[in-house]
């Protein structure tokens, strides 16, 4: 059944990140090349095996693959319960993509032996939250990725960093420190139906042992912890002042990996474990994500700050994805998986191309900047490309999950999506009216003399670009991958909601076939804006 | 009957002398009256027929440790009389008023809701378990001391050995405390943590 | 008529053979302490270097006997007397002393602490021109009252047990004798203490009266009458209160923040670790052996105290400047904490035990730490005010590191120790699945992030904040205080990886009763 079942790649990339580590001890902390090879060496190995999992991967498997489980704590019902399925495949792969590129793209201004030792460490804590099918083991991860996040915000960041760092702390710790009680609860209170205390995500879903209440406080307490870290209006302030003090590495990975464990959570142990109170309350988090989408693109449009203006962004795309998860349907969720991914991509790269800006400008002011069209063409088309994907040009891969959702939300949420859909337009208007500002006009003294992209710098950001055009041309390697396991989630919830059935119309068969039909759709909305696609960023490098 | 009036007698000695403990001016004083309050408790152990008790409550702590702190008192030359009517805390007699009526509310409330059970040994108390324990004996007036000396080297052997060890070293500890070595001031000003 | 006496008596006891095996640590704590004692007076000043390390030999090798009897296990639990041969846990008069597997888990705690402490104490003391010798024996004394203290179920050995640790503290926090700070500091600690001993006493002397017998096993069959009555309820509440004192439980904890800042801070160390340890095996004899059927007496009063505990002892360390205070208000914190599982211990009395074991465990072993790293800064900057801290990065990298590690554990982040402190703590108060259990579990989780925000403070001042005189010079650190701080994070961290070890230890804990 597991075609790669002798070699444990779970655990490998955790540990692989972990060797680095070591290596990187080892090294003298004055040999900045060598610690930076070290560390591009060690990612990209992990990143490597991640990659290697997508062929692996057996595609009409909805369950979890490659799992490794060992006992760890008898006693308790502990174990290392690794696997992977399509929800979380591809955020271990973006996970593997992202952390090389910001490694590559970004050098640290001091101590650059600790900055690679704390990116590596992040990068083992992050697979792990990833791949963790104990609940337990699940919230250690989670907890242990905050560490090397406060020190690299702390202390690589820019101005107001370690107010930053703390308040990133603070919030997500406060989500979680009430989520381990949720978690205990939640295993003692499944205790008679497993047959024995475990923290086995599988085998507590399957037991739905909790009564109604007890599941809603317990999903709260889940969702508390989650809604921190997507994050979810009202509890996003920590995240434009965590993003723009951030070094823009940390941004990368806040961006692109970290939120998501807020979202994956909801998947994985929210919407999973407690069906019927994720059901139930759905209409909570449909409003904070819609509110998000729309709160989200307003304050952007109103940033001075192009970095700030990127955060605040991160706030709305994140509010698509939610509302994609709480329609609670295959499309819905599919859209907020691939959007997840998208998110990472278009984001990761926006942020390492500010970061850009900022190390040749220092500054990130928008007023400031202008017409760094003329002095850096290549930057500008690379920047056209990215914030066309995060508006959701068809064509791009933002395009396939902002469809998916809102085509998910139409059938289950209607109302609500109606003024989703103002986020779409929204999205335009801030980022095109940002780049209009930054990159048109005639350049001042300084901006005239910016110099452009250096090659190792394109080389660095070309996979994310790639992958930007590569999903939105062609998303059903991907799709047909995310789909069974999400198939499975939905079957899971209509089984354990009473009187629930999957908002769509009835004549979409329930099927695998979506997947292939959507493509199809998609492929010809396509089409046409291909051409005019790639005519504007041929437009924007020439 | 007899025991009553006893009780309320030495009672009222007790409580007066423990209240002129706290309200005489005089340190000397203060003293003197803690003697009267110790006597009281003497005669309580006699009218419990604790005779050895009443004993030691005298000629231990109405002698010996009181005569200590006179001794004291006098060798510093603190016999002056205290202005007692400045609180050294702010708010510090509300405080001890507050929780000195919460107490004995409490323990009123303690008494009065209990009922009368305890007093022929009814449903509860030492007679209930003298059965399991085996230890409670009626004492009578010879077997006092023999009692205290048996208990003391059987089952409370390890604490009776402690307190030794513990009076031994609060004596080493305090000559170490108390003696000076050289001319020795007080300073603020140490190597470790103090700031201020 | 003094031989009449002595037939009496004599013809009275039948001494049976003592089980030397079972008091062997007590024993040896003692002889060992006396040695000590006896060496320094023949040679004074020739020996005043050895003592330290005489006296932490006495206490790894009275660990020696506490390890044998763990491993003889099946022999538990044993008392102090052997009346046949083949049954040594039976015997007459076994109330007062009880060896199990709690008490030896407990006994090991202190006497590693013990040595932690006095590798703390070394370089302090003899640097600061301090008496050491005597310091060292009224350690050992101390040490000796937890002992005793792990292993009473009787009333009087506890409280007798229960001022051998606390008077030599009193003396000790005093040490720094010239420094006025010090004086307020023992006066405080002792005023405090005494006055909970009293309060402790009147508690204790109602709990007898009810019972007739000062064995705690007698206590409980006398008051479980199926209902409560107020009486007991007065005994209760007022031994639970003397035991709060000596826990710096809220709102008897006044005490602490000054004795902890005027003390010696080796001495702060062991009063934050070991002595509030050990006034918490106390309150656990008493609450699960002697009141294990009135809970619904004990489990509000304990509930309340350990929410108002961590709840003030977090807000007030949030204010604190002063890094020994703020641990000190931290320990006032955690000590919520530990009380919060018996406030559910009905019905789950052993994982209850168990639970305040492994958190007494792993506490022992990151506090100790960051005293330690506290000590050895002070080497170099001569205070303890947390802005003094600034730039220990660039100056001390695996200092910082090591502080670091601490103040993760105490904040409860895994991968190191704190968290499952914290974890066995919510197990048993979700376990039950009452509300008020899981409530309070609430609040403890509110109160980990509240003390998270000064944890990291503390982090933030070492790893980000420039040295506040530019003074970066590097700190040299004393090999016994390096092997404190080495201890100490090998504890942390495998107790936080590899929680079986802990667990494993802690998982027998089950109080035996004396009979």
């Amino acid at each position: 059944m597991f075609a790669a079942a002798a070699f444990p790649i779970l655990p490998a990339l955790i540990i692989t990140p972990l060797i680095t580590v070591a290596v990187l001890m080892l090294i003298p902390a004055n040999r900045n090349s060598e610690l930076k090879l070290a560390a591009l060496v060690g990612t990209t190995i992990t990143g490597m095996m991640s990659i290697w999992m997508l062929y692996a991967f057996e595609i009409a498997d909805d369950g979890f693959q490659f799992a490794v489980n060992r006992v760890w704590l008898e006693e308790l019902g502990l174990s290392w319960n690794l696997g992977v399925d399509g929800i979380s495949l591809f955020l271990v792969v973006l996970t593997g993509i992202l952390f090389p590129i910001a490694i590559t793209a970004t050098e640290p201004h001091h101590d650059p032996k600790q900055y690679y030792i704390w990116l590596t460490l992040l990068m083992s804590g992050s697979m792990g939250v990833f791949i963790a099918l104990d609940l337990l083991l699940f919230f250690l991860f989670f907890e242990i990725v905050l560490v090397p996040m406060y020190f690299l915000i702390g202390g690589w960041g820019h101005g107001n960093r370690i107010h930053a760092a703390l308040k990133f702390f603070l919030y997500t710790m406060a989500g979680s420190a009430l989520m381990l009680v949720g978690i205990v609860s939640v295993a003692f209170l499944s205790q008679d139906a497993t047959g024995g205390l475990t923290f086995d995500v599988v085998q507590l879903a399957e037991a739905q042992a909790l009564s109604q209440t007890a599941q809603r406080l317990v999903f709260g307490s889940f969702a508390l912890a989650f809604a921190v870290k997507v994050p979810l209006f009202p509890l996003h302030t920590w995240l434009p002042d965590a993003h723009t003090e951030a070094p823009t590495a940390g941004s990368v990975i806040l961006a692109g990996v970290m939120l998501k464990l807020g979202t994956y959570g909801y998947l994985r142990f929210g919407i999973y474990l407690f069906p019927q109170a994720a059901h139930d309350l759905a209409w909570i988090f449909l409003t904070l994500g819609v509110i998000g989408i729309v709160y989200g693109a307003a304050v952007a449009t109103m940033q001075r700050d192009l970095k700030r203006l990127v955060a605040y962004s991160s706030v709305a795309h994140l509010g698509f994805i939610a509302l994609g998860m709480f329609v609670l349907n295959t499309q819905g969720i599919q859209g907020a998986v691939f959007q997840m991914v998208n998110h990472g991509i278009s984001t990761g790269a926006l942020f390492i191309l500010v970061g850009w800006v900022y190390e040749r400008r220092h500054t990130r002011e928008i007023a400031a900047l202008g017409g760094l069209q003329k002095s850096a063409p290549i930057m500008a088309g690379v920047f056209t490309l990215v914030m066309l994907s995060s508006i959701g040009l068809p064509g791009l891969n933002g395009f396939v999950g902002e469809f998916l959702i809102l085509l998910g939300g139409f059938q289950g949420a209607r109302w609500w999506t109606v003024i989703a859909v103002t986020g779409v337009i929204l999205a335009a208007l801030y980022l095109l009216w940002a780049y209009q500002r930054v990159f048109h006009g005639t350049p001042t003294e300084e901006n005239a003399s910016m110099p452009d992209l250096r090659l190792s710098e394109g080389l660095a950001i070309l996979p994310l670009l790639v992958l930007i055009v590569f999903l939105g041309v062609y998303p059903k390697p991907m799709l047909e991958r995310i789909e069974p396991a999400v198939e499975r989630l939905v079957v899971h919830v209509e089984a354990n909601v009473d009187g629930f059935e999957e908002p769509g119309p009835e004549q979409l068969p329930a099927e695998p076939a979506t997947a292939d039909d959507l493509t199809h759709t998609l492929e010809e909305a396509e089409a046409e804006a291909e051409a005019k696609e790639e005519a504007e960023s041929l437009g924007g490098e020439g | 009957m007899m025991e009553l009036i006893v009780f309320v007698i030495s009672a009222a000695i007790v409580l007066g002398g423990a209240l002129g403990v706290i309200l005489f001016r005089n340190p000397v004083h203060a003293a003197l009256s803690l003697i009267a309050s110790f006597f009281g408790v003497a005669v309580l152990f006699v009218s419990q027929e604790a005779h050895f008790l009443a004993l030691v409550q005298v000629v231990v702590y109405g002698g010996a440790i009181v005569v200590l702190f006179l001794f004291v008192i006098m060798l510093l030359g603190v016999d002056r009389e205290e202005d007692i009517t400045e609180e050294p805390f702010e708010g510090q007699r509300v405080s001890a008023l507050v929780s000195g009526v919460l107490i004995f509310a409490m323990l009123m409330a303690g008494i009065f809701l209990s009922g009368r059970t305890g007093d022929d040994a009814g449903d509860f108390g030492p007679a209930a378990i003298s059965g399991s324990s085996g230890q409670v004996v009626p004492l009578t007036e010879e077997q006092d001391v023999v009692q205290l000396g048996h208990d003391l080297f059987t089952r409370n052997i390890l604490a009776f050995e402690a307190t030794g060890l513990l009076l031994t070293i609060a004596t080493v500890g305090a000559v170490v405390l108390v003696r000076n070595r050289g001319a020795e001031d007080l300073v603020v000003d140490e190597p470790g943590t103090s700031s201020r | 008529m003094s031989g009449t006496f002595v037939t009496l008596v004599a013809a009275e006891i039948e001494r049976p053979s003592i089980d030397w095996h079972a008091i062997a640590p007590e024993l040896i704590l003692l002889g060992g302490g006396a040695l000590v004692t006896v060496i320094d007076l023949i040679w004074l000043e020739r020996v005043r270097k050895l003592i330290p390390t005489l006296t932490s030999l006495v206490f790894l090798v009275a660990l020696i006997p506490v390890i044998t009897l763990w491993a003889d296990g099946s022999g538990l639990p044993r008392g102090l007397w052997i009346i046949d041969e083949n049954v040594p846990a039976t015997g007459v008069w076994e109330g007062a002393f009880v060896v199990d597997n709690y008490s030896l888990v407990l006994k090991g705690l202190f006497l590693l602490s013990a040595y932690v402490i006095v590798l703390l104490s070394t370089n302090y003391m003899s640097e600061g021109d301090y008496y050491d010798s005597e310091y060292y024996q009224l350690i050992a004394a101390s040490v000796l009252g937890m002992l005793v203290m792990s292993s009473s179920r009787d009333l009087i050995s506890i409280f007798v047990a229960l001022e051998l640790v606390s008077i030599p503290a009193y003396l000790m926090a005093a040490w720094r004798k010239r420094d006025l700070k010090s004086n307020e500091a023992g006066l405080k600690y002792m005023l405090m203490g005494v006055f909970a001993s009293a309060i402790l006493l009147y508690g204790m002397s109602l709990l007898y009266g009810i019972a007739g017998s000062t064995l705690l096993s007698d206590i409980a069959a006398a008051i479980d009458i199926g209902e409560s009555r107020p009486v007991i309820t007065l005994g209760i509440v007022f031994t639970i209160i003397g035991f709060g004192f000596k826990v710096s439980a809220v709102p008897f904890h006044t005490w602490a923040p000054d004795t902890y800042e005027g003390a010696p801070t080796p001495l702060t160390a062991f009063l934050a670790v070991a002595s509030k340890a050990a006034g918490f095996v106390a309150l656990i004899n008493v609450v699960i052996v002697a009141l294990p059927t009135q809970a619904n007496v004990v489990e509000p009063f304990i509930w309340v105290l350990a929410a108002i505990t961590m709840t003030v002892g977090n807000l007030i360390a949030l204010r604190q400047t002063n890094l020994v205070r703020m641990l000190a208000y931290s320990g006032v914190a955690q000590a919520g904490y530990m009380l919060a599982p018996l406030a559910v211990y009905d019905g789950i009395s052993d994982r209850a035990t168990s639970a305040v074991v492994t958190y007494l465990v792993i506490y022992a072993a990151m506090n100790l730490g960051a005293f330690a790293v506290v000590i050895i800064a002070a080497r170099k900057t001569r205070s303890a005010e947390l802005s003094s801290y600034g730039g220990m990065f660039n100056y001390a990298p695996g200092l910082t590191l090591a502080m670091t590690i601490f103040l993760f554990s105490l904040a409860g982040i895994p991968p190191v120790g704190g968290w499952w402190a914290k974890f066995e703590v919510f197990r048993v108060l979700t376990e039950g699945n009452r509300t008020s259990g899981i409530a309070l579990a609430v609040i403890a989780a509110v109160n980990s992030v509240i003390a998270a925000f000064y944890y990291l403070n503390i982090a933030k001042q070492m790893w980000f904040l420039p040295s506040p005189d530019g003074d970066n010079s590097r700190i040299a650190i004393p090999p016994a205080l390096l092997a404190a701080v080495g201890l100490t994070v090998a504890a942390t961290i495998v107790s936080g990886v590899l929680p079986g070890v802990v667990s494993d230890m802690t998982d027998f804990v089950n109080v035996a009763a004396g009979q």
